[in-house]
């Protein structure tokens, strides 16, 4: 008796969804517009260490002509971006940032002043 | 109310009981009882007797570098009483050991082989004195909670084997599962001795995530701590974030601003919702009903997609901070949020109908992997496990925090037992986390989001509790120079691992899975 | 509705052509957790939910790591589940990949200082794949599953 309720369901559509699959990775990762994944330096840096300072995971390191952020040591959680004096760093929204090599996780800017 | 009930707990104890012992009821009307430590077991039982407290937790701490001893901290909750009793002990350097509560409080088992592994204080009377949170090759005399522990020196191993009980008879073998699993799950070891189909015995071997959150803690200024309590639990990590810096605020007495405590209530419910959509999925998927448990899964998946839409992090990270909350919730974000939760709402009304209406679904969840109320009582089981073994208790409600007191909201109790009644508290709690989300945002505050913490002065406890969708979640603290002098975390799975158990006993090998999704803990909150 | 799906399949049959060149028929990976908070399982759960699906490029999560061609490893390594990390590694039939998931399993993260974890994967089994992230999103897994394919195309 109640197996033939559940067809019927299944008949009427309940639980239907159309395709809620992501076309990823044979489209572009669709991220939400408030995602955060790892940091990036846009704007000017005058090497001043705060974000370094405020890194958890001590992943940030800054000298006057380099700024190296180790993703392999990030966990994306922004203190970085909201200690910067100058807001030069946003958190990135590009999460392909796979690697075959511990060096190949660092990412390195220029200091532009 | 606090005070009358706890003075007069205090003027009820037997006169035996009550010499020697030092009590006083503080500002937030908490009671602190100083007792000697052999006073200790038989202070705890008439307590537990009388008004049928339970142990929230038992933990240990190490005063020598202040000139003191080590001290043993006992927290119980009392029914009608919003704030716990805490109960205080020394225990004496040279004898390292103390009287155990176990045989009086059952659940008091897991806390003193801890703090027997992590102190090395002993627990006399304990019936179970092998490690807990520490392998077996852990060396003897090293203790890393103690102050004088230097945890950056490697510990060397020591060969050495656990020692498992024993069930012996004819045609009784052992199953050992663990530590890596079939499914994509963390680790931990079971042994099942099984007579055939059904187990006759299962014992539970954690320990394998053990980190050492504590110790990390006390040398992490205060807010480093918070994305460390994140990473306590991972799927809970807000609200165990939210215990912590309630804590911590508690040591600082600061204020939190109205909108911030609206925004923390909102935030857990979003958390509580995709957790407990991924439950009700897996216990669909442990039936073998494939079509609802991706039907559950999608949801969850939608949900965390809007906590990435809201805090800008699938798990709700950093959207916490002392004193106050990160992120905002701006008008676009409420709308967000009450779209999804409505279609949400409807595709979930279209899962429950088609599992309640599933005679194979039901055929399995029924009567499995029953947890009596009187084991659930004695163990002190929290959280939905409690709920659906009828123990009435919620921190949202009986300990409000955040902006829970200004929400109505129902609490859901069972009384059978099994993995059907876990669910169904789930399914029902699914359905109040929305309804609270709605009323939150409806009354959403204007204001500040987060203020300055101000100063923590050294020596003072904070204790905080929060509801995750596992249970009851303590941090509590003692304060430092800037950083926590003992942090103590008990995730709700601390408690409520002993109790599969007892929830397996009975049921066929085939039903575990089962039972352990519905009872859905964490190994690595246990572990720390 | 329609033409979209066919469109998702063709793009999808790619990726599994591409499964197919490097290994045969099928990727089989299996998931190791050597002391991770427990975000980096729902992650990996979620990769096999109808939305990342990943059974549809022939990526499979099995059960023992007997069956695997790739151990996906999260959390620190901590001292009591190394044993079961090094055993896991040796059960694996050759030629093995080892994916370190998640920022614990890369470098120790938070939990470097800690008298009970290693600093990372590294320090016990070499590894082939570094995927960043707390937790890494489902995208950065197959993503950095899609480079695992790369070099063993390489090696090939």
């Amino acid at each position: 008796m109640k197996v033939t309720n559940l067809f019927r369901f299944y008949r009427l559509g309940v639980g239907k969804r159309g395709v809620v699959t992501t076309r990823y990775p044979n489209g572009p990762a669709e991220l939400p517009a408030a995602a955060q994944c790892a940091p990036e330096l846009t704007g000017k840096c005058d090497a001043c260490g705060h974000c370094a300072e405020a890194c958890p995971t001590k992943a940030i390191a800054v000298t006057t002509s380099k700024f190296t952020i180790d993703l392999g040591d990030c966990i994306y959680c922004g203190e970085c971006a909201r200690g910067c004096p100058k807001g030069s760093i946003v958190m990135g929204k590009n999460c392909e940032l796979s690697a075959r090599k511990r060096e190949g996780l660092e990412v390195s800017y220029d200091v532009r002043q | 109310m606090n005070r009358m009930i706890l003075s007069e707990l205090v003027e009820d104890l037997p006169p035996v009981l009550r010499t020697g012992i030092r009590w006083e009821l503080q500002d937030d009307g908490s009671l602190t009882i100083d007792v000697g430590e052999e006073a200790l077991p038989g202070i705890v039982d008439h307590i537990q007797k009388k008004y049928h407290s339970w142990l929230i937790s038992e933990h240990a701490l190490d005063l020598r570098p202040k000139g003191g001893e080590f001290q043993l901290i006992v927290l119980l909750g009392l029914p009608k009483v919003t704030v716990p009793v805490i109960i205080r002990a020394n225990v004496d350097i040279y004898a390292s050991s103390f009287h155990s509560l176990t045989p009086s409080v059952p659940a008091a088992n897991w806390f003193e082989r801890e703090i027997s592994d992590t102190f090395g204080l002993t627990p006399n009377g304990h019936p179970d004195q092998r490690p807990l949170v520490l392998y077996d090759d852990w060396p003897y005399g090293t203790y890393p909670l103690r102050k004088d522990f230097d945890p950056s020196r490697p510990v060397p191993r020591v060969p050495s084997e656990y020692p498992f009980r024993k069930v012996e008879g004819e045609g009784v073998f052992e199953i050992p599962v663990g530590p890596v699993h079939a499914g994509v799950i963390e680790p931990g070891h079971f042994r099942f001795s099984v007579a055939g189909e059904p187990i006759i015995n299962l014992e539970i071997r954690m320990g394998y995530t053990h980190r050492g959150v504590e110790k990390l803690s006390e040398s992490l200024p205060y807010h480093r701590g918070v994305p460390l309590a994140e990473r306590i639990s991972g799927d809970n990590g807000f609200t165990h974030a939210l215990a912590y810096c309630q804590a911590v605020e508690s040591l600082a007495g600061c204020a939190v601003p109205d909108r911030a405590l609206f925004i923390r209530t909102i935030l857990s419910e979003m958390e509580r919702l995709y957790c407990h959509m991924g439950d009700v999925g897996g216990i669909a998927l442990d039936t073998a009903f494939g079509t609802g448990a991706q039907m559950a899964y999608i949801l969850r998946e939608r949900l965390m997609q809007l906590n990435d839409q809201v805090t800008g992090s699938r798990f709700l990270r950093s959207a916490s901070c002392l004193g106050g909350v990160r992120c905002d919730i701006p008008v676009d974000s409420k709308k967000d949020i009450q779209r999804t939760l409505l279609q949400v709402k409807l595709d979930f009304d279209d899962f429950v109908t088609t599992i309640k209406n599933m005679p194979s679904f039901l055929d399995r969840v029924e009567t499995t992997g029953v947890l009596t109320l009187e084991n659930a009582r004695s163990l002190n089981v929290v959280g939905p496990v409690g709920r659906g073994s009828g123990i009435d208790r919620d921190v949202r409600r009986d300990h409000p925090y955040a902006a829970y007191d200004q929400i109505s909201f129902q609490v859901p109790v069972y009384r059978e037992g099994d993995v059907w009644a876990r669910t169904r508290v789930k399914i029902d709690e699914v359905y109040e986390s929305i309804g609270i989300i709605e009323q939150a945002l409806d009354k959403l505050p204007s204001g500040e989001l987060c203020v300055p913490l101000g100063e923590a002065p050294e020596g003072r406890t904070g204790l905080s509790l929060t509801e995750t969708h596992r249970g009851e979640c303590m941090h509590w603290l003692m304060a430092g120079k800037g950083q926590p002098y003992r942090h103590k975390v008990r995730d709700a799975s601390f408690l409520n691992w002993p109790a599969i158990e007892l929830a397996v006993l009975g049921n066929i090998v085939p039903d575990f899975p089962l039972v352990n999704k519905s009872f859905n803990l964490s190994y690595a909150g246990n572990d720390l | 509705m329609s033409g979209s799906d066919s469109e998702l399949e063709v793009l999808g049959g790619q990726m599994k052509d591409r499964i197919r060149n490097v290994l045969g028929r099928s990727l089989a990976i299996r998931e190791v957790d050597a002391g991770s908070c427990n975000a980096c399982e729902v992650e990996v759960n979620a990769l096999t939910n109808p939305i990342y699906d990943i059974e549809r490029f022939g990526l499979h999560i099995v059960a023992s790591p007997r069956h695997a061609d790739a151990i996906l490893v999260t959390g620190p390594v901590t001292r009591n589940m190394e044993r079961g990390l090094v055993q896991s590694y040796n059960a694996m039939a050759e030629p093995r990949m080892v994916i370190a998931m998640g920022v614990c399993a890369i470098g120790g993260g938070l939990f470097r200082e800690c008298y009970a974890c290693h600093k990372g994967v590294g320090e016990v089994v070499p590894v082939d794949v570094y995927i960043p992230g707390c937790p890494p999103r489902p995208q950065a897994i197959i993503q950095g599953i899609m480079v695992a394919l790369d070099k063993w195309q390489q090696r090939k």
